[in-house]
């Protein structure tokens, strides 16, 4: 056992990076943090009044970071462009009907949508009113039942479980498959470099194989830990600058299964890796390579299960 | 520790690399496995120490009492052919990691590595990476690997491919060491000079079959391959003054009026000179005896195509 736990700490040391690992996961922040950045920037920094000059009628009561005037000077659409051109203008719109319009502008922004969405709910509202329907009354046709769902698989696990049961599966399909690269490294080349000949007059075969697998597994769950912290953080990092996240409601008994789930699977796949590592000798002409793709079958199983518990795969 | 081979043989995929070989290696002694590539080396050094087994016959190992042993991990060390240590992790956590691997604690394995690597001008160097070493440095560390426990007998095949002279010489000397703290070693090699002074006794193999086998003097009468004499002659000679006979095998020669005589097994050099002095004035003789390349040239000659 002393011999198995060496060549598993040996494999895993080996592979355990530290210095490399911190400069990645900082790396990986840093840039997470300047697209956030850059969108928070983007999203502040957008203009906050647009000019408007408007062709014909609008009886419409627009948000007030569209400030309008009347153009009675251009007509034709080279005419509109121009005036925006030579002007302070954002746009010009026209009204052709009442619910048709059309916009001129010079460049894409993401104004448009708005004044789109202001015209929409104006031009809605007006139509409800015309029908004699009020807003709550909208609501009760735009959503006329109400089903309450009751489940007692949530109440035993927890209402978040899939969430955090997708999370699982996610993670140690990464886990396993970082292992993968791993494994072909150590196992495969120190079949080439013959250390494993000289390994193998120092411990038997079992300890090996028992010892590479656990190594593997360490860097599996340190790859599964160190990536769900990533993400906490990052989520984190959203959920701050957002509405706020989601509570993750799963009873403790769920998550040591989840854990424990995931734990066993990537025990099982490092030690069918090693095992098909074992068995070639050169990983670029090998016909073997494509079963290590294996562990992708049970990753598609497990979201079938998900969305059908009770269902013909699950049985 | 002592070692027995008695009539071992190994087949791979219907060829047969071993052919009942038997010899025995003693305790504290350097021997040398020789013979052509493919003559069965490495394949007896990896049945000696276990990685693979014989089809038929028996290999046995004696303690210093003469009795039977297991030939476990802590007891020896395995230089191979085919060299590989981890290329990417640093010189001495490699060796510790050997070392313990081979049944040593943590601290005894490093304070070994260092003793070690000192020797080889290398504990400077000891925190890089392995793959940062020149190919001969990086021969030294492995055979550091092998020996870092303090084995009672070390098999090392090729011990001395890829180095220069200098380091040869060094490692000859990290073998003589070894040697004189009771070490009994197993080697095989191609530099037939170089495993002439070292080596107290060989085994020529050819085609997974003992050749010849014994001490250097032994190898020599087995190898029925008689002395060559280097004559300078004070007068003028030719090589038709001299012609060949059955003690008289071969006649060359060299410059300042030199010729080389080699004599057959059974001619007796002061016999020989004593008829030549007859006719001829000699002015300087030098008398060699064949060396173990000759020995293992005439012996594997003609039964080689390439």
């Amino acid at each position: 056992m002393d011999k198995i736990l060496l060549v598993a700490r040996w494999e895993f040391m080996r592979n355990f990076k530290w210095k490399q690992d911190i400069i990645s996961y900082l790396v990986m922040l840093t840039i997470y943090g300047a697209i956030f950045a850059v969108q928070v920037w983007d999203k502040n920094s957008t203009q906050k009044v647009v000019n408007l000059a408007v062709i014909g009628e609008i009886n419409t009561e627009l948000d007030n970071k569209f400030s309008l005037s009347k153009l009675t000077s251009a007509h034709t659409t080279e005419q509109l462009l121009d005036e925006i051109e030579n002007t302070h203008l954002d746009g010009v719109l026209k009204v052709e009907e009442s619910d048709v319009y059309t916009l001129y502008v010079s460049q894409q922004s993401s104004w448009q949508e708005d004044l789109k969405k202001n015209l929409t709910d104006a031009q809605k509202s007006r139509l409800l009113q015309k029908m004699g329907v009020s807003n709550e009354e909208l609501k009760k046709l735009e959503n006329p039942i109400t089903l309450n769902l009751i489940n007692q698989a949530e109440k035993i696990v927890g209402g978040n479980v899939k969430i955090l049961a997708i999370l699982a599966s996610v993670l140690s399909a990464m886990a396993v498959f970082s292992s993968f690269g791993l494994c072909f490294t150590s196992v495969t080349q120190e079949k080439q470099h013959r250390i494993t000949e000289q390994l193998l007059t120092c411990i038997n075969h079992q300890q090996w194989v028992d010892g590479k697998a656990l190594g593997l597994c360490l860097s599996s769950f340190k790859s599964l830990i160190t990536t769900s912290l990533m993400m906490l953080i990052v989520f984190s990092g959203i959920s701050v600058f957002s509405d706020g996240g989601q509570d993750l409601n799963v009873s403790a008994a769920v998550l040591s299964q989840i854990i424990l789930f995931c734990v066993l699977g990537v025990l099982f796949w490092n030690y069918v890796f090693v095992g098909f590592a074992a068995t070639i000798d050169d990983p670029n002409h090998s016909g073997k390579t494509g079963l290590m793709m294996l562990p992708m079958v049970p990753v598609m199983l497990v979201f079938i299960v998900m969305g059908e518990p009770n269902g013909q795969v699950a049985k | 520790m002592r070692l027995s081979v008695t009539n071992v043989k190994k087949q791979y995929a219907g060829i047969l690399a071993v052919d009942d070989l038997s010899f025995e290696v003693n305790t504290g002694e350097i021997f040398a496995l020789l013979g052509p590539n493919g003559a069965g080396k490495s394949s007896t050094i990896r049945m000696l120490i276990g990685l693979t087994y014989p089809d038929t016959g028996n290999i046995q190992f004696f303690d210093d009492q003469n009795k039977t042993i297991t030939l476990t991990s802590e007891l020896f060390g395995y230089l191979p052919e085919e060299r590989g240590l981890y290329q990417e992790s640093s010189i001495i956590d490699t060796l510790i990691y050997m070392g313990q691997l081979k049944g040593m604690s943590k601290s005894e394995a490093h304070s070994q590595a260092e003793k070690w690597l000192t020797g080889f001008d290398l504990n400077e160097r000891k925190k890089d990476q392995l793959k940062s070493l020149s190919k001969g440095n990086q021969q030294k560390v492995q055979l550091i690997s092998a020996i870092i426990h303090q084995p009672k007998i070390v098999f090392l095949d090729e011990p001395f491919s890829g180095l220069d002279p200098i380091n040869q010489e060094k490692v000859i000397q990290f073998l003589q060491t070894l040697k004189q703290q009771g070490t009994t070693i197993i080697l095989s090699a191609h530099q037939m000079s170089l495993v002439e002074k070292l080596a107290d006794r060989f085994l020529l193999m050819n085609y997974g079959k003992a050749a010849l086998y014994g001490e250097m003097q032994e190898i020599r009468e087995s190898a029925k391959l008689g002395n060559s004499l280097i004559v300078q002659f004070s007068d003028p000679v030719t090589l038709d003054d001299f012609p060949l006979s059955e003690q008289l095998i071969k006649t060359s020669s060299l410059d300042n009026n030199s010729i080389k005589f080699t004599l057959s097994h059974d001619c007796r050099v002061p016999q020989f000179l004593q008829t030549m002095l007859t006719s001829h004035q000699i002015e300087g003789l030098q008398i060699h005896q064949p060396s173990l390349h000759d020995i293992y040239i005439s012996s594997i000659q003609g039964t080689h195509n390439g």
